[in-house]
């Protein structure tokens, strides 16, 4: 029993954790798109964080599912299953890169002009001021934001239990109805979510003053 | 051969910010673009390293020439600042050093990634920075300096490219009085040297000490254009009022 609980912690932290990673560069697209020069971009990648949004993560994690199964269905004229893992990773992190995006925006905007025009005058390419320049600043700003939704995002994986990945919650849940202890196994589930949210609080404590370390040093 | 200028003009929108300027700057001179707000001078100085881009006339700097009058082609303009802007550096008003690059990451950056050697780029920073009088400085965050220091620190990292022509824009805007001396002291060094400088500035005090040529605009035109003499002989009017308020 131990050792199923313990595959599903794993589980669970491996969607989040693919999630955030795929997330994460979606999220810096999306951002990118929507601060783009062009208008045309600009509408879709807002159209797209919009409808994201105003969608309940379960209805996307759905359409992920079912929907993607039977496009493939209508492209190839074949029946291909798709793993609920990959469409519960692809689903998560369309949700979480539509939250961040906004973070990132807003991160990216707070990092002053004259830092890439400084860059620019050193004969610096686009790529690299981005890279050296914006990127590690605005990732100061947005950290905190990034964080919040991270945890989010840790606690959404347990929709994919509807789509049959067997995650810590649907785990307890199995337990549960095995054992006729419901308070037992759902407690359990909550003290390992509870664990991973304090070990993420504390990485992301030692992230920031990472990413501070340049403000406010003393003079000795 | 130094800058030159002919028949330059640039519009914002329907403001016509620029209009049909035209100077020469020897090789060596430190320039200062005098006027008051909104009279163009900053984003003339700005034309120079092309961080905008005139909309007609044409310009010869560090040995490039540009020609903006039949309708210029983006993608080849891009690439020709990319270059100019290694021999043409620039200093800017808030300083816009990079916080959480060190002192000498800062000074670095840009001549590595442009092919210097990082020891041949750490020891040209280290040069540099005694040039500048912080030489203790190396290893520390831009916050932890004074606005003097990390004024000095953006001269440094500008020369860092070897540039021919040296731009400031409003250097000392953000400095008190008594700082603005540091600053005065590495233009005048710098000045020694050979090295083209073309300065922007409100504060007639400050042009005084560094100019060895003056040109005052208003209104997006040239008024008077001339050696440093003109700051004790203004040859018209309202070059003489403006020295005067």
């Amino acid at each position: 029993m131990l050792e199923l609980f313990f595959n599903a912690t794993l589980m669970t932290l491996g969607l989040a954790l693919s999630s955030l990673l795929l997330g994460l560069v979606l999220a810096t697209l999306l951002a990118l798109g929507e601060l783009s020069r062009f208008r045309l971009l600009r509408y879709l990648t807002v159209s797209w964080v919009t409808i994201i949004r105003g969608l309940p993560e379960i209805l996307v994690v759905f359409f992920i599912y079912f929907g993607a199964t039977h496009l493939l269905f209508l492209l190839t004229d074949e029946f291909i299953e798709i793993s609920p893992f990959s469409a519960g990773t692809v689903a998560l992190s369309l949700i979480y890169s539509s939250y961040a995006s906004q973070t990132l925006r807003g991160a990216f905007m707070a990092v002053p002009r004259g830092q890439s025009e400084a860059a620019k005058a050193l004969g610096l390419s686009s790529g690299r001021c981005f890279y050296r320049v914006i990127l590690p600043q605005a990732w100061r700003h947005a950290l905190p934001g990034l964080g919040n939704q991270w945890l989010v995002l840790l606690k959404d994986t347990a929709l994919v239990a509807l789509i049959g990945v067997t995650d810590l919650l649907r785990q307890a849940q199995l337990f549960s109805s095995q054992t006729y202890e419901p308070f037992t196994w759902y407690a359990t589930a909550g003290v390992i979510y509870l664990v991973i949210t304090l070990i993420s609080q504390h990485c992301l404590d030692k992230m920031k003053q990472k990413t501070s370390q340049h403000i406010r040093t003393v003079n000795v | 051969m130094g800058i030159v200028v002919e028949s330059l003009s640039k519009a914002f929108g329907s403001t016509q910010v620029l209009k049909d300027i035209s100077f020469s700057i020897p090789r060596g001179e430190t320039t200062v673009l005098l006027g008051a707000s909104g009279a163009g001078k900053s984003t003339l100085l700005r034309m120079l390293n092309l961080l905008e881009t005139p909309d007609q006339g044409t310009m010869k700097i560090a040995d490039m020439s540009f020609n903006f009058s039949n309708g210029h082609d983006n993608k080849h303009l891009n690439k020709q600042a990319c270059a100019l802007r290694r021999k043409v550096g620039m200093v800017f008003q808030q300083y816009n050093l990079w916080p959480h690059m060190t002192v000498l990451d800062n000074l670095i950056e840009a001549p590595v990634v442009q092919g210097m050697p990082k020891k041949q780029a750490i020891s040209k920073a280290k040069e540099l920075l005694e040039r500048v009088g912080l030489s203790e400085k190396a290893e520390a965050w831009p916050s932890s300096l004074s606005g003097g220091q990390q004024q000095r620190v953006a001269i440094a990292r500008a020369l860092m490219l070897s540039p021919d022509v040296l731009l400031f824009d409003e250097p000392t805007a953000a400095l008190d009085p008594a700082i603005t001396n540091q600053v005065v002291e590495v233009i005048k060094e710098l000045s020694q040297s050979g090295i083209t400088q073309v300065v922007v500035t409100h504060e007639v005090e400050f042009a005084r000490k560094i100019a060895s040529k003056v040109i005052y605009l208003e209104d997006g035109h040239i008024v008077e254009d001339g050696s440093s003499d003109h700051f004790a002989h203004p040859q018209t009017e309202a070059f003489r009022s403006y020295l005067e308020h």
